[in-house]
């Protein structure tokens, strides 16, 4: 496992940690950014660029409502991802991320939006379709919850499942031993007692 | 106790020549159809067992019968047993009305025999009522397998057999309607008298008994009832070793059986093709090769289908027969009738 | 909206008698590996559908971040196993993109050459199994036949078949082998009257028109709000391909189209892949014709420590837009690995496709959506 705190979020600008390579710069007049500022103030607290890439940092509260601008109005018809990433050590220890793409302008944006431990974040199901099943994902291996979401349960892994994968805090050999008790009929006494490490 | 199978003597003897030389057809239509379709795929087929794997028929039957056989247990026994059998026996029993041969056909110890077992006045009649039983054991297998891809497989069986069966009635009325007879020597003699083999004049009906006659035998584009893209096996999903395999051999019996009834119907059955040309030459040749050649040449183009065709869906399949071969096969009868009539004025 | 079709949840009640639950799958010969869909028949009609994935769930996403940069690059060829290839040059790239590394010229056309045969590869495995779901067997052996010759270029030069981790970081592993450039080519000879055959088997056959044309429609718009992408998307008449909107590697050297298609049917979606394998040979070509001198790989130090920073990569894959979302905390390993792949959200849109169908068209539906279930589980 990693055992540095990630440094992946720029701290300030030009106060970055590695000396040389890529940074993220801050973007001035981003439409997008001005357009989010405008109708939610404080909705975009920050707009990057790094590695001709633009990242935008949005509050988690008005996801929803800033994808509906997006699609409708910035032409980012297709989103074609979202994700998630654990990072323990943070305040905000999750950051959701919605990967969109403006055909018009041959555009791709990132959309970081930051939540606590047990907060919920808004679906944007409604306004990408395509959303449905990786917030589904999402939900799944990090455990985040997407409040408005129609159907939302585990994908990839079984119904019954306990724990979330991709949390940092899951071992990579980590497994649900009830789940396993319950479920296969192992012959061998491993795999019978509860409480026991979850380890091989 | 014997003495009252005397009388039937030589039905019985053709009985048996007839089981055994059929179901040695029957085992290497299969080695054919892999080696055919082996060969359209740009491979081999069988090359392992005997020469050109011209054992493998054996093989296969070998591995049939030590199979383990599996009833599966929700599944209703009776009718899972019976399943096979009602599909397997009828396709036997149609062969007894086929003429092979002319009633003339070989002459042993001074005395001719004809070459087949039976002559029956509604031969024709009778081959279409068995041959409809074959598909009562695909729906009552499907039924009584208690699975939901039998149920479908026996569902589309149904919904092929109220299609095809019509059409295939009606094209072969014209041929009724041409030879006056239903007795199937007496359609083949009628060519003779006629000396056009019977697909000329009815080639509509030709052309429609044959495509029912593929959808009878769920081959391909038709094979909807077993279609493994869809339903895995369809009827015969649940079944294993011997009783698939009565399954397996009842559809290429049906096979056979579709062919020799349209060879007799159309291809003039034993008769020697262009006798005018030929005849000189080739006379010594038996009607019983003229028939199997004919008989071939259906089974290849069956072959053929398969290895060339995608598979319908069961309601294009219906939309096929309803709206387009049957309207056609009801003006096909109207137009041989209205001639026969004139003709006979 | 017109675009969300209502979930599985929210139309539970119409579970009456006369409506029958099939599975289909996990264990099925036409569902491309381990999907299982959960049927709502009405007598053949679907009424509702369900897709189960996640049988074939490895946890790549998590097993990277536990292994250096280069140590992770071998598991991404198990995810779209059917064009490994393609799936290494996505995570190569992302990689070299974040970390700043400058490919030569030479390995640019390699790679842009494997690619493309792969997606040749890819596309015929597709045709093949897809022909073979609607009942024709033989396209199915022609296919394999022609595939054979691909997967035989690949061993030459990478040395396996199926999962070749074929790049490296910075270029390839080794230089191309003796007899690469002339087998290549003697493929690409062979290939163009290869496809002509196959269209002459399927393209006017009436009963291949009756099973594929006006089945699983979809229109541009929808297509993009599901997330289709790919040839799936072009079917649609979407002109989009990351080759030339957004090309990476040596693409904007090469001349080729992008078919698309009017009706977005399946139908529509065929022509577009055979003709992707004609544009494919087109851009092999080239890459063959210029193909420069020079190295086959940049300086890349052993022990890969990208910048701290986040990156996403996608490429245009057989199947679709397949992206990589690397994030560094500037260690060796990576903090964490986001894999979209193609056929996870092209499946998406099944549910969509084939309500109101009927079962023997949900085998040409998964077959036209072109899924491979190592992608969609990870």
């Amino acid at each position: 496992m990693n055992d540095q705190a990630p440094s992946t979020q720029p701290q300030a600008p030009g106060g970055d940690a590695a000396p040389a390579g890529p940074r993220y710069e801050p973007l001035a007049q981003n439409p997008v950014a001005d357009g989010i500022n405008q109708r939610w103030p404080g909705g975009c607290t920050g707009a990057w660029s790094f590695l001709d890439q633009w990242f935008f940092d949005v509050a988690k509260d008005h996801v929803a409502e800033i994808g509906q601008w997006l699609r409708d109005e910035m032409r980012f018809d297709m989103c074609a991802d979202v994700t998630a990433v654990h990072y323990p050590e943070r305040e905000s220890p999750f950051t959701v991320i919605y990967n969109l793409y403006s055909f018009a302008d041959n555009r791709r944006i990132l959309l970081r939006a930051e939540l606590a431990a047990d907060a919920a974040i808004p679906s944007v199901t409604a306004v990408w379709p395509s959303a449905a099943w990786p917030e589904r994902e999402v939900f799944d291996m990090f455990g985040i919850r997407f409040s408005g979401h129609p159907d939302l349960r585990r994908i990839l892994m079984p119904e019954d499942w306990t724990g979330h994968p991709l949390r940092k805090d899951y071992d990579i050999r980590g497994r649900d031993p009830q789940w396993i008790a319950r479920h296969l009929e192992l012959r061998t006494p491993a795999a019978a007692p509860e409480g026991e490490a979850s380890h091989e | 106790m014997l003495e009252l199978f005397k009388p039937y003597t030589e039905e019985l003897v053709k009985i048996v020549i007839l089981l055994a030389l059929i179901s040695l057809a029957i085992a290497y239509l299969t080695w054919l159809e892999r080696k055919v379709i082996g060969h359209i795929q740009s491979r081999l087929g069988p090359m392992r067992v005997g020469w050109h794997g011209l054992l493998q028929p054996i093989a296969d039957g070998i591995k049939f019968i030590i199979k383990e056989d599996i009833i599966p247990a929700k599944a209703d026994r009776f009718g899972f047993i019976l399943a096979p059998l009602l599909a397997f026996i009828p396709a036997f029993i149609v062969f007894a009305l086929i003429p092979f041969d002319g009633p003339q056909a070989f002459t042993v110890g001074g005395k001719t025999y004809s070459g087949y077992v039976a002559d029956v006045d509604i031969a024709l009649l009778f081959v279409m009522a068995i041959t409809s039983i074959c598909v009562l054991g695909l729906i009552v297998g499907g039924w009584a397998s208690n699975s939901k891809y039998p149920l479908l497989g026996a569902l589309r069986s149904v919904a092929q057999l109220v299609s095809y069966e019509i059409p295939m009635g009606l094209s072969v009325m014209g041929v009724v309607l041409m030879a006056g007879s239903l007795s199937l020597v007496r359609i083949v003699q009628a060519q003779e008298r006629l000396g056009w083999w019977f697909f000329l004049p009815q080639l509509v009906g030709f052309v429609i008994y044959f495509i029912c006659g593929v959808a009878e035998t769920n081959r391909n584009p038709f094979d909807l009832p077993e279609a493994e893209a869809e339903l895995v096996g369809g009827y015969h999903t649940e079944y294993s070793g011997f009783r698939f395999a009565l399954f397996f051999l009842a559809e290429y019996a049906n096979m056979i059986t579709i062919s020799a009834v349209a060879a007799t119907l159309f291809l003039g059955g034993w008769l020697m093709p262009f006798p005018s040309l030929l005849a000189p030459y080739l006379s010594w040749v038996p009607g019983i090769v003229w028939f199997s050649l004919k008989v071939f040449a259906f089974l290849f183009l069956y072959l053929w289908f398969r290895g060339t065709f995608p598979r319908y869906r069961f309601d294009q399949l219906m939309g096929i027969m309803w709206k387009i071969l049957l309207p056609v096969a009801i003006a096909n009868i109207l137009v041989t009738a209205g001639v026969m009539l004139y003709l006979n004025r | 909206m017109s675009n969300t079709a209502p979930p599985a949840a929210a139309t539970a009640p119409i579970l009456k008698e006369d409506v029958m639950v099939l599975n289909m799958g996990p264990q099925h010969p036409s569902t491309h590996g381990v999907l299982r869909v959960i049927l709502k028949l009405d007598g053949e009609k679907i009424v509702d559908l369900d897709c189960d994935i996640g049988y074939l769930h490895r946890g790549i996403e998590k097993i990277a971040e536990n292994r250096s940069y280069t140590g992770a690059a071998p598991y991404m060829d198990r995810l779209d196993y059917i064009a490994a290839v393609s799936n290494n040059l996505a995570y190569v790239g992302a990689v070299e993109k974040l970390a700043g590394v400058q490919v030569p010229p030479k390995a640019q056309h390699v790679r842009v050459i494997l690619t493309e045969l792969t997606r040749i590869a890819s596309h015929l495995l597709w045709l093949g199994t897809h022909a073979m779901d609607i009942g024709a067997l033989t396209v199915f052996l022609y296919c394999f036949r022609e595939r054979e010759d691909i997967l035989n270029i690949l061993e030459m030069t990478t040395g396996a078949r199926l999962t070749t981790n074929a790049f490296r970081v910075g270029g390839l592993a080794a230089d191309i082998p003796d007899g690469f450039v002339e087998k290549t080519r003697a493929f690409c000879d062979l290939i163009g009257g290869r496809i002509d055959e196959y269209e002459g088997l399927l393209s006017a056959n009436r009963i291949w028109l009756s099973r594929t044309r006006g089945i699983g429609v979809i229109n541009a718009g929808d297509a993009v709000a599901i997330g289709l992408s790919g040839p799936s998307l072009r079917g649609s008449g979407v002109k989009w391909d990351l080759r030339k909107a957004q090309p990476y590697e040596a693409y904007s050297k090469f001349e080729f189209d992008i078919p698309t298609g009017a009706n977005g049917d399946t139908y529509d979606r065929y022509l577009v892949r055979l003709e992707e394998m004609r544009q494919a040979k087109r851009i092999i070509l080239q890459a063959l014709d210029g193909m420069p001198e020079g190295d086959f790989r940049a300086k890349v130090p052993r022990v890969l420590k990208p910048p701290a920073g986040e990156v996403y990569h996608s490429i245009e894959a057989p199947k679709g837009e397949l992206g990589f979302y690397l994030v560094s905390d500037g260690s060796a390993n990576p903090y964490r690995v986001r894999i979209k792949g193609p056929s996870f959200f092209n499946l998406q849109a099944m549910r969509r496709l084939c309500i109101g169908h009927f079962v023997a068209d949900v085998v040409a539906i998964i077959g036209t959506l072109d899924i491979v279930l190592g992608e969609i589980d990870r």
